[in-house]
């Protein structure tokens, strides 16, 4: 254990009081309070002071604190409703701003095309009339081609056309091949 | 009377006599802290109040493993420590011009006690006046709210080891102050007697 000085007694003195020293600390302090008359004197002022605040005698606090305590909570609770209120009918009055500007936009465009309304039913019937005509143009010409195709003459040219067609190719077969076995090469033979 | 806690309880559901009963209960601690702190009646008033206001607002982040007067005091140290910070930075008053005035006394039983009271009041309120306002604040959070080093030194933005010094140079003045003094009061006596046992 060094000799501790007077500097360092102070400052422990501080950590005394505050029961901030460790045992040994504690035993060193005293060793040096016991052979330094001035730091011991020091000490005596430190307890003294320390005393002192201990026992502060407390004042009193105001009278009816609490109920003061009371009304302005209810003061804030009254401002925080108030505050709530005012949020809810801002958010209301948005919400049918934005109800009647689109129903208002619906309107507004709907609009051209309800004023179009008589000249759109005589266009729709002459529509309706021509479509049937179209329709009816377009069935005969498919009945005429079905009907051809299915004709007692066709039957019988078809076949002969058949006939004559695979004739023709394979006399055309027999003449290119026989004339070009070089020219084909090895599959010529 | 119901304790604390059951008041809490009830205070927390909405009952606001209880909740009343809650700041009765506490309203000493938090003043004298308050008042010791700012320094007029006037402030420790209002921040008594608003500190009451703050832990009703958070009644529901209470720990119970806490003890419910420290956390109390907390919220009032707290509050004025940011008080005294705003004051500092924005207002700049002077902490001689705030400070003295005495708040009303508690009731006292004989003539004799009240003059000892008062005299003892006195002495500590004109300690406390004279002292720096950052020694101040270290000695009131000990002695008023005892709180830790640590404690002091995350509400104050500072170091452990810089509340030490703060506090160890407070007391250093405020001991030099009452060696000056010729008024000795019963304390000093007594933490004398004390010292001397200790030389023996
Ligand atoms: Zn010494």
């Amino acid at each position: 254990m060094h000799a501790m000085g007077c500097n360092e007694a102070r400052e422990w003195m501080s950590l005394r009081l505050d029961g901030r020293l460790e045992p040994a600390e504690e035993e060193q302090l005293s060793e040096h309070l016991r052979r330094c008359p001035s730091c011991a004197l020091e000490w005596s002022h430190w307890q003294e002071l320390d005393g002192l605040l201990r026992t502060a005698p407390g004042v009193a606090p105001p009278e009816g604190l609490s109920a003061l305590v009371l009304e302005r909570l209810r003061q804030q609770r009254a401002r925080q409703i108030a505050g709530s209120l005012v949020v809810i009918g801002l958010q209301v009055t948005g919400l049918g701003v934005l109800m009647l500007g689109a129903v208002a936009y619906c309107l507004h465009g709907v609009a051209p095309v309800l004023s179009q309304v008589p000249y759109l039913i005589p266009a729709a019937r002459f529509a309706a009339t021509h479509l049937v005509t179209v329709a009816g143009v377009l069935g005969e010409a498919i009945g005429v081609l079905m009907r051809a195709a299915v004709s007692r003459r066709a039957a019988l040219l078809a076949p002969a056309y058949a006939l004559l067609a695979a004739g023709v190719m394979a006399a055309w077969l027999r003449v290119v091949v026989r004339r070009r076995p070089a020219a084909g090469g090895p599959a010529g033979a | 009377m119901r304790d604390e806690r059951t008041l809490l309880q009830q205070a927390l559901m909405g009952d606001d006599t209880a909740f009343a009963g809650l700041v009765v209960a506490f309203q000493g601690p938090v003043y004298n802290l308050c008042y010791r702190l700012l320094g007029t009646p006037m402030e420790a008033e209002e921040a008594a109040q608003e500190t009451f206001l703050r832990v009703y607002r958070r009644l529901h982040t209470y720990d119970p493993a806490q003890k419910l007067s420290s956390w109390i005091l907390a919220i009032a140290a707290h509050y004025c420590v940011d008080r005294l910070r705003r004051r500092r930075h924005v207002v700049g008053v002077p902490v001689e011009e705030v400070l003295p005035r005495q708040p009303q006394e508690e009731k006292m039983a004989g003539p004799e006690e009240r003059l000892l009271h008062h005299e003892r009041q006195r002495e500590i309120q004109d300690l406390l006046s004279h002292l720096p306002e950052g020694y101040r604040t270290v000695i009131v959070l000990r002695y008023w709210y005892d709180a830790s080093y640590e404690e002091m030194a995350e509400m104050l933005g500072t170091t452990v080891s810089a509340i030490k010094s703060r506090l160890h140079r407070a007391r250093e003045v405020l001991a030099a102050r009452l060696g000056e003094s010729p008024a000795r009061l019963a304390a000093g006596e007594s933490g004398r007697d004390v010292a001397r046992d200790g030389l023996q």
